[in-house]
């Protein structure tokens, strides 16, 4: 009797060992997110713990990963992102960040970008007929508005660009760019991109009848013409095959900016209709309703 | 008959107040009823615009990018709203995208609709600009339950009838209170003026205030007393009439009986009158008799005397000579015979005017008889003393109608009070008949040269039992008798008379024929 007892209050007080090899990370509980997840578990053959940092006031991932002894760990969200920078000595596959590229990442971060390259866009104003393509930038220097800024000088498109410190500055710098441009660029920017500064660009696009193009295909719902993004699957499949040569063995090489390996291109007929633009072009970039 | 109306002041005034209040009370309660009715209504209509307004900014993203999942999302949020019992979403084109209003009855809703505009401003209803960047998305309608405001109403009604209740009888307590004291002073006035209405005048008020109503409580009091010090008053001479009244009921009681005393006295002597008359008929009887012999046998005894040869010179009889003896013989024999004759004449009235005989009325009386009577009567009660009865009789008097007993009784009580008021030493009594052509009278006279009759006495001379004379045996009934029976023969009777001066009694009786005079 007394042992049944001792062996209950160990195992009610005691962590049990998980006995897990991939920690995930997520930001909070999303569609998107869970389709990532599972692509990568399914195309994996690991246990894992699952984490959901909206589920908890403060997560310690030090001691989580200190305690469970994974050995890799996949961040999905911008949120993760920022909390797996404390994990050093551990393996990190981070998905869905739009955050840009850190000048002093963790050594062991493979991070797939959710960028899509400047050429795309450019091919995309271009087939439209843009020639004036308005973009808010909290930062000149960036690589991807420095990428941005050549791609479309090349292209023979001319980029307005308006600096933007703040969210709140963002509906008077879409102000400024009225009669001033043919489209607006939405890039992602942290710094700007807020859900309330996401409307913004919607109401202007749809009040001043300049429509606008998205860098996530979650805005076609708010008022982008177009958007390119990335197929959540495709995604989870490329974090496993990262994932994969991690548990194989795979250290350092696979550290780094991994791009995805396709984007989508998604368009929205109803918004592009409010615009009296066609839908033809963006079909001949592959473009998807 | 519920709204029989009071009878005190008090629950006059505080029916009054009562129906007052109650009018108030209903009035304002409605008013506030309605109002807060149309404020219900109005904040519900401002709701409905409010949630119309809210849908129409939310929806313009989704409705712009059709986004028929956030559009149904957002519609089905809404429509999770408490009242909120529809919705309707059309696009631009009129498409209907969401509606939830088809089972709503129309009729019990508020419903409010907008439209759905790109820029800020949201405009009401059909409001396509004729901007198109600003050309209307769509429309949302809300459709907002008026079920609430039932029940609000309900509840209103319940709790506006109670507060009014509550208001109603809170004033009633208080008023009643407040109207209790104020006219406490006027129920005590009406509670003394009550008192003194049944009489009780012992009631003394505490004033209990100084004002118009205790003025007039004070008033009361000193009404109370003097009505009580009154009622004393009253009571008193009330006491001292009933006791005068007695005195005057025994007076009379006593004038009464001797009124009847004396009729019994005068039936008495009337029957005893008629009885003496009887006695004394047959003596006079004889008299007359015996005194007839003598009579004629007296002048044979003289001339028997004459004739004889006795020297008469030398013949006294009781002491006279025979001469005057003879004469005194014839003359006493007369006298004798003369006066039986007269005592029978007086036996017979006394006995006929004891009996009532002569009293029924005739149309050919003659006053001079009358007169002639009551001398008899006069000259038989032997009242004459030391007056003097003159007579002076006119002669072919007309003649009147009556009862010759009945003027001879009157005219024995004339003749009687004036020998009453005859000197010791005696006067004169005149009795004088005539005949008035102007006036159709025939006028008996008596005239006396006594003491005459005081100013103050000549009003009472018909009153029964007034006498001056009662010393003397007078009942004082004489002259009202006398006036009883002038006025059955349709006549006058009448005086003149003047202290020291004597009395003339005029008697006039209405003639039956009228002389040739």
């Amino acid at each position: 009797m007394r042992l049944l007892l001792l062996i209950v209050l160990l195992l009610a007080f005691t962590r049990p060992s998980l006995a897990y090899e991939l920690l995930v990370v997520q930001d909070q509980h999303s569609a998107v997110y869970d389709t990532v997840i599972k692509a990568t578990l399914a195309a994996l053959n690991v246990k894992e713990r699952i984490v959901i940092l909206s589920d908890a006031a403060e997560t310690d991932l030090t001691r989580i990963v200190r305690e469970d002894h994974p050995r890799a760990v996949l961040a999905v969200g911008g949120k993760s992102l920022f909390e797996v920078y404390q994990l050093h000595r551990i393996p990190v596959v981070s998905v869905f960040s739009y955050a840009p590229q850190s000048t002093d990442p963790p050594r062991g971060l493979a991070r797939i970008t959710m960028q899509v390259p400047a050429e795309r866009f450019a091919a995309l104003f271009r087939s439209m007929g843009f020639k004036r393509i308005g973009i808010l930038l909290s930062s000149r220097t960036s690589a991807y508005a420095v990428e941005a800024a050549t791609t479309m000088q090349k292209a023979g498109i001319r980029l307005v660009i308006r600096d933007t410190k703040t969210p709140r500055e963002v509906g008077r710098q879409l102000d400024s760019l009225r009669d001033q441009v043919d489209a607006i660029w939405m890039i992602a920017d942290p710094v700007i991109i807020t859900p309330d500064s996401v409307d913004q660009f919607a109401l202007f696009s749809m009040q001043q009848r300049i429509p606008y193009v998205s860098y996530t295909l979650a805005h076609l719902r708010k008022g982008a013409i177009a958007a390119f993004g990335v197929n959540p699957n495709d995604l989870g499949v490329q974090a496993a095959e990262i994932l994969n040569s991690i548990f194989n063995g795979a250290e350092s090489s696979d550290a780094g900016m991994h791009p995805p390996h396709k984007h989508l291109l998604r368009y929205n007929s109803t918004t592009l209709g409010h615009f009296s633009l066609p839908t033809e072009p963006l079909r001949r970039l592959g473009g998807m309703e | 008959m519920f709204l029989k109306r009071p009878k005190s002041f008090q629950a006059r005034l505080f029916f009054v107040f009562t129906i007052g209040t109650t009018l108030v009370t209903v009035v304002i309660a409605t008013i506030f009823f309605f109002r807060e009715q149309q404020s219900f209504y109005k904040s519900t209509e401002e709701r409905a615009h409010l949630l119309a307004t809210i849908m129409a900014t939310d929806l313009r993203i989704p409705l712009f990018s059709g986004d028929q999942s956030e559009i149904k999302q957002l519609a089905e949020n809404m429509a999770n709203q408490p009242d909120v019992v529809g919705i309707t979403i059309t696009g631009r084109n009129g498409k209907v995208l969401f509606n939830s209003a088809a089972q709503t009855n129309i009729v019990k809703t508020i419903r409010h609709k907008r439209a759905i505009m790109p820029r800020g401003g949201i405009s009401d209803d059909d409001s396509l600009g004729s901007d198109q960047t600003n050309a209307p998305l769509g429309e949302v309608a809300i459709f907002l339950s008026t079920h609430g405001l039932q029940q609000k109403t309900n509840s209103m009604l319940i709790g506006t009838a109670t507060l009014a209740l509550i208001f109603w009888l809170a004033v009633l307590s208080i008023s009643y209170a407040v109207l209790k004291s104020l006219t406490a002073s006027q129920r005590l006035l009406m509670e003394g003026l009550a008192a003194m209405r049944a009489a009780n005048f012992d009631i003394q008020l505490q004033v209990t205030s100084n004002d118009d109503l205790g003025d007039a409580i004070q008033a009361v009091n000193e009404l109370a007393l003097t009505l009580r010090q009154r009622e004393e008053s009253i009571r008193q001479l009330h006491e001292d009439l009933l006791h005068a009244k007695q005195i005057e009921f025994e007076t009379e009681k006593k004038k009464d009986m001797a009124k009847l005393i004396q009729a019994n006295r005068m039936t008495s002597l009337g029957l005893l009158v008629s009885s003496m008359a009887h006695e004394i008929n047959n003596p006079v009887s004889t008299i007359l008799l015996d005194s007839g012999f003598l009579k004629n046998m007296l002048p044979d005894i003289i001339a028997t005397i004459e004739q004889s040869e006795i020297d008469l010179q030398e013949v006294t009889i009781s002491g006279l000579p025979f001469d005057k003896a003879r004469v005194e013989l014839l003359a006493a024999g007369d006298n004798i015979l003369a006066s039986v004759r007269r005592i029978e004449s007086v036996v017979k009235d006394l006995r006929a005017y004891s009996l009532g005989a002569g009293t029924s009325f005739i149309s050919d009386l003659d006053i001079n008889r009358v007169i002639t009577g009551a001398k008899t009567i006069i000259r038989a009660q032997g009242r004459y003393g030391n007056a003097t009865i003159s007579e002076n009789l006119a002669q072919g008097l007309p003649l009147v109608t009556g009862s010759r007993h009945q003027l001879e009784q009157v005219v024995v009580n004339l003749i009687l009070n004036s020998l009453q008021a005859m000197p010791p030493e005696g006067g004169l009594v005149e009795i004088i008949t005539s005949f008035d052509p102007e006036s159709r009278n025939a006028l008996i006279t008596v005239r006396d040269n006594g003491e005459g009759i005081p100013p103050e006495n000549l009003s009472k001379l018909f009153e029964p039992f007034f006498s001056t004379h009662k010393e003397q045996g007078g009942s004082g009934l004489g002259l009202y008798i006398s006036s009883y029976i002038i006025n059955e023969h349709r006549g006058q009777l009448t005086f003149e008379s003047s202290p020291g001066g004597g009395t003339t009694a005029h008697l006039c009786l209405p003639a039956t024929t009228i002389p040739n005079i």
